[in-house]
């Protein structure tokens, strides 16, 4: 029990003279979920990828319930549940038809579950898969994803194109089954409100490279805004973990991860300060295009530059 | 307007260039071949390829003309810009008629300086009525300028029946789902053009008559005759007859073909579906999937996969067959002389059609069967699923071969095979058994590798066509290797055996059905390893074709 | 007394109203847990009612299964629920003087820091010392009034 589920260890992967990946890691404990967020193109989709073998890394290790999907993919594959984005599937198969094919494919596959759920999604089991609408066929496809009852589920953007009553029915879902069955779950996503309601983890992607690891509601404990006075600010050493900075005139506006720190530094030099809770968009924003040139010059800094 | 010409010149560049090479490629190869033989029947042969060509090119530029916007993916940008869709259309449509065009008259142009400078000369034409109506070989030789009309009427033919099919294409491409369908309507419509020609050369029609003919049908307005195989001759030739009032057809046909384009451009316009749905908007055979009711459970992943691969496969090669069988009924109903009941003559004459539409289709089958799976949205489903891709590779080729084999060449040869052997292209017989369930499985092969090599549906197919096509003229083209171009080595072997002996040692057989066999094995291979990325490291062939 | 969860889940579990603004400052949790402990403390939740089971109330709210078990075992911890591990988690009676002195001075500190907020934004919009006196008799007897309708409704359902 003590082995994550998904263990990845300095991932790297290069298209051509183009590097996706680089240094990535991630360790994924058994039964969380945890979501993985970054802007369009930042890797998210290359790591799901390698994660089911469907692409071979260039530098790293991936392991998944102890399994190395490059060299044996057909076995994570078998203990995996996938949702792509915009998953495409055989348009010209019905519902059933779909489950009738993949069931030999797995040793655990659970028709009547299948049929059960169907139903409950109100999927029509003898239309074509073309002719159904697109959050019928999202739905789907998560049927065919956990029919087989996995340990693991993989959803890369799963929400994607679906409208915003669906996607909330379709999170609920993720509550009730996936949660409560002790699933790992591991889903990429750009809906921050979503994601900070349903996830125990998140990890941001950021060009490839992992900017920050760490729980949700853990998160906003540590990351926060720190108003003051822009003299008061210079005379201070900067902050470990400084993330952006915003001057308003007199007044300098400071994104900084570990506050707890930074603010007792400042408590304990007296100096006068706002604190402001952050919502996990802007904290997001903050490591991925926070800029920190304008923090003031000639202070008495201890970190490096960013 | 200007703009979206030009947009549409930086489109059709690499085309155009690939285009032209093939043509010049075609002229040098028809004069060089003449030079060799001196048969005189350089015109006939050039004709041939002209024809072959516009085929081709017709297909592809359609499928980028109606599809190629929403392939690519730009469709809502070009459709919002402030630029009636109407124009976009008609400049996509007249580029891709220039395409088509320009390479022939380049190549029609080489043919006229080797014609000018008296490099090879040219029978005198073909007419029903003149001296010497058989043997070309026996004919005086033309003067240039009547050479020079022969070959201009061709180039000419050649590029209005491109054309039509170009534009008839990319109208019917306003109502297909995606390119692989306007690709697969091409190739029936190439087929049914074959149909067509018959029809309208048979039974020596009056002037008039081909006259009107060929302003609906341009291609029929010359007819091409292949001879070859002769024992005193080596290699083959080809003889072309024009019809008489081919000029002013063609006039006529500008109009109709213009509204055919006019009615292009105005569907295009009407282009609403600005994204690439998976939903179909029109007229669909909305056959209700009534197998699905039928509760099978599939007792292992074999049994699943081949029922996968039947689901898919056999309506493609039903298709082929009832294809095959509608150019036999035809030809038979065109027949003047009926020795034998009609039944009868359709079994005589079905191995006739099986064996060239089966080449066809064989590839359609392949290129068909692998294009879907291998497509990003698709490869990603099964892929992520614990199915191997080897057990996918294989499994594909099996079931998709055997059923191409057992519906074209095994249906066939069990209902023609008491039927009357007449003549050499009439009747079964083990000559035929011997050879193309082999020659069928090499256009198979070679299709499949295409299309797990470049990924794209009609390419693959199209590819392999033409390597078959290739090599076939390059072995022709020698007096010493001539007898082993394999179709050549089955006319011989029918030969002897309607003479009584079946000896499959003989002719070369076993050397070249043997090397057929081993090249066979060897490409499938090669595509199972090509097919196993989800995507291929070195894409070959860039979006722009 | 204590009722069977089993028994009354249908009636009682839909009766808890809770509402949470995602992509707000406030922790999700946190929003949760001041809205149940509001409740208790107000009687809107009574004595010995069973709250939703943390599955359900996940499923309603939308939220991370582990969300509500936090909120549940905070609740716990301040005295307000007992989790009764097989039946489900209860509403405890107002807790014993002390407890309630410390959690009534928490809350009662937080809202005079809301209070300062609101009085402070009130003197930046340009309201006056007399007029912002004027607001607050008003609202007051508007609300005491109300109170009292919902309690005397409470007392006879």
């Amino acid at each position: 029990m003590s082995e994550p589920a998904i263990k990845v260890d300095q991932l790297g992967k290069s298209f051509g003279s183009r590097e996706v990946l680089s240094h990535v890691s991630l360790s994924i404990p058994m039964g969380q979920t945890f979501a993985l967020l970054g802007r369009n193109g930042a890797g998210k989709t290359t790591t799901i990828r390698i994660l089911l073998g469907l692409l071979t890394p260039d530098a790293g290790t991936v392991q998944l319930n102890g399994i190395n999907p490059a060299s044996d993919p057909l076995k994570v594959r078998s203990q995996v549940g996938y949702l792509a984005e915009d998953q495409t599937m055989y348009g010209w198969m019905t519902p059933m038809e779909l489950c009738r094919f993949l069931a030999p494919f797995y040793p655990t596959w659970d028709m009547d579950w299948a049929r059960a759920n169907l139903d409950r999604f109100e999927i029509p089991h003898h239309a074509r898969i073309r002719e159904l609408s697109k959050g019928q066929s999202v739905k789907l496809g998560l049927v065919a994803a956990l029919a087989h009852h996995p340990r693991i589920v993989i959803l890369d953007d799963p929400a994607m194109g679906l409208d915003p009553i669906a996607r909330k029915e379709f999170n609920r879902d993720l509550v009730e089954h996936l949660q409560t069955s002790e699933c790992t779950v591991l889903y990429s996503s750009h809906l921050l409100d979503e994601v900070e309601a349903v996830a125990d983890a998140v990890a941001i992607l950021d060009r490839g490279r992992i900017v920050r690891v760490g729980q949700t509601d853990l998160l906003r404990e540590e990351v926060k805004q720190v108003l003051l006075a822009y003299d008061a600010a210079a005379g201070m050493p900067r902050p470990q973990g400084l993330l952006d900075v915003r001057r308003h005139d007199d007044r300098l506006a400071v994104v900084t991860d570990q506050a707890s720190a930074y603010l007792e530094a400042l408590s304990a030099e007296g100096i006068d300060h706002e604190v402001v809770d952050l919502r996990l968009d802007e904290i997001f924003e903050a490591y991925v295009i926070g800029r920190t040139q304008d923090w003031p010059n000639g202070s008495r800094s201890a970190a490096a530059s960013a | 307007m200007n703009s979206l010409l030009w947009k549409q010149w930086r489109e059709s560049k690499g085309l155009l260039a690939i285009f032209t090479a093939w043509m010049i490629a075609a002229a040098v190869y028809v004069v060089s071949y003449e030079l060799g033989h001196r048969y005189h029947a350089a015109i006939g042969s050039f004709s041939t390829w002209a024809w072959f060509y516009g085929i081709v090119a017709a297909i592809f530029l359609a499928m980028r003309t109606a599809r190629g916007e929403e392939a690519d993916g730009t469709m809502s940008f070009t459709a919002a810009l402030p630029i009636s869709l109407r124009r976009s259309g008609a400049a996509r449509i007249v580029g891709a008629v220039l395409t088509l065009v320009i390479p022939i008259v380049i190549g029609a142009s080489l043919f006229s300086l080797a014609l000018a400078s008296g490099l090879i000369e040219q029978a005198a034409p073909r007419t029903p009525l003149g001296p010497a109506y058989h043997r070309l070989l026996e004919r005086d030789l033309a003067p240039f300028t009547t050479s020079l009309e022969q070959l201009w009427s061709v180039a000419a033919i050649a590029i209005f029946g491109g054309t039509q099919l170009l534009l008839i294409l990319s109208l019917v491409g306003c109502w297909l789902r995606n390119q692989a369908q306007i690709g697969f309507f091409g190739a029936v419509l190439w087929l049914g053009s074959f149909l067509a020609s018959d029809l309208l050369w048979y039974g020596q029609p009056s002037e008039i008559s081909q006259f009107i003919y060929g302003v609906l049908f341009p291609q029929s307005l010359v007819i091409h005759w292949g001879y070859g195989g002769f024992s005193d001759i080596p290699g083959s030739y080809t003889d072309h007859e024009l019809v008489g009032y081919r000029w002013p057809a063609l006039g006529l046909a500008i109009p109709l073909l213009a509204l055919v384009g006019y009615w292009f451009v105005r569907l295009y316009g009407k282009e609403k579906s600005l994204s690439v749905s998976t939903k179909p908007r029109r007229i669909r055979l909305a056959i209700p999937p009534l197998l699905s009711h039928v509760g099978l459970h599939f007792r292992g992943r074999w049994m699943a996969l081949l029922w996968l691969e039947l689901r898919q496969s056999l309506p493609l090669v039903a298709a082929g067959f009832l294809l095959t069988v509608l150019i036999t009924v035809a030809g038979v109903l065109m027949e003047r002389g009926h020795h034998h009941s009609f039944g009868t003559e359709v079994l005589m004459g079905l191995p006739g059609s099986v064996f060239f539409v089966g080449m066809l289709w064989a590839s359609v089958v392949g290129s068909g069967l692998y294009s879907a799976d291998l497509s990003n949205g698709l490869g990603g489903f099964w892929r992520s699923r614990p199915i191997s891709p080897s057990m996918w590779f294989w499994s594909k080729f099996m079931i998709g071969l055997v059923a191409v084999l057992t519906v074209l060449d095994g249906i066939t040869t069990l209902v023609s095979w008491n039927a009357p052997r007449e003549s050499p292209t009439t009747g079964m017989s083990w000559a035929y058994v011997g050879c193309f369930p082999m020659i069928h499985t090499l256009m198979y092969t070679l299709a499949v590798l295409g299309t797990c090599w470049l990924r794209r549906p009609v390419v693959g197919g199209i590819l392999s066509i033409l390597g078959y096509a290739l090599l076939s003229v390059a072995i022709s083209a020698f007096p010493q290797t001539v007898d082993f171009d394999p179709i050549n080595i089955y006319n011989h072997l029918l030969e002897t055996e309607r003479n009584g002996h079946i000896d499959f040692s003989q002719h070369g057989y076993p050397l070249i059905y043997g090397l057929l066999s081993f090249s066979i094995i060897l490409f499938a291979l090669l595509a199972s390893r090509l097919a196993r990325p989800l995507q291929p490291k070195y894409l070959s062939i860039p979006l722009a074709l | 007394m204590y009722y069977y969860c089993v028994l009354f889940v249908v009636a009682d579990s839909n009766s808890m109203y809770l509402r949470i603004e995602r992509g707000s400052s406030t922790p999700i949790s946190r929003q949760i847990a001041e809205q149940i402990r509001a409740q208790c403390l107000s009687g809107v939740l009574k004595a010995g009612h069973c709250l939703p089971s943390v599955r359900q109330l996940a499923k309603q709210l939308v939220v991370n299964v582990n969300t509500v078990v936090r909120v549940y075992e905070r609740l716990a911890a301040e005295g307000l629920v007992e989790m009764r591990h097989g039946e489900g988690t209860f509403v405890l009676p107002p807790p014993v003087a002390k407890e309630v002195k410390a959690e009534l001075r928490l809350q009662r500190d937080q809202f005079a820091r809301e209070y300062q907020a609101v009085v402070r934004h009130g003197l930046l919009l340009g309201l006056t010392v007399p007029e912002l006196r004027r607001m607050l008799a008003a609202a007051a007897s508007d609300e005491r009034e109300q109170i009292s309708k919902d309690n005397g409704a409470e007392k006879s359902s």
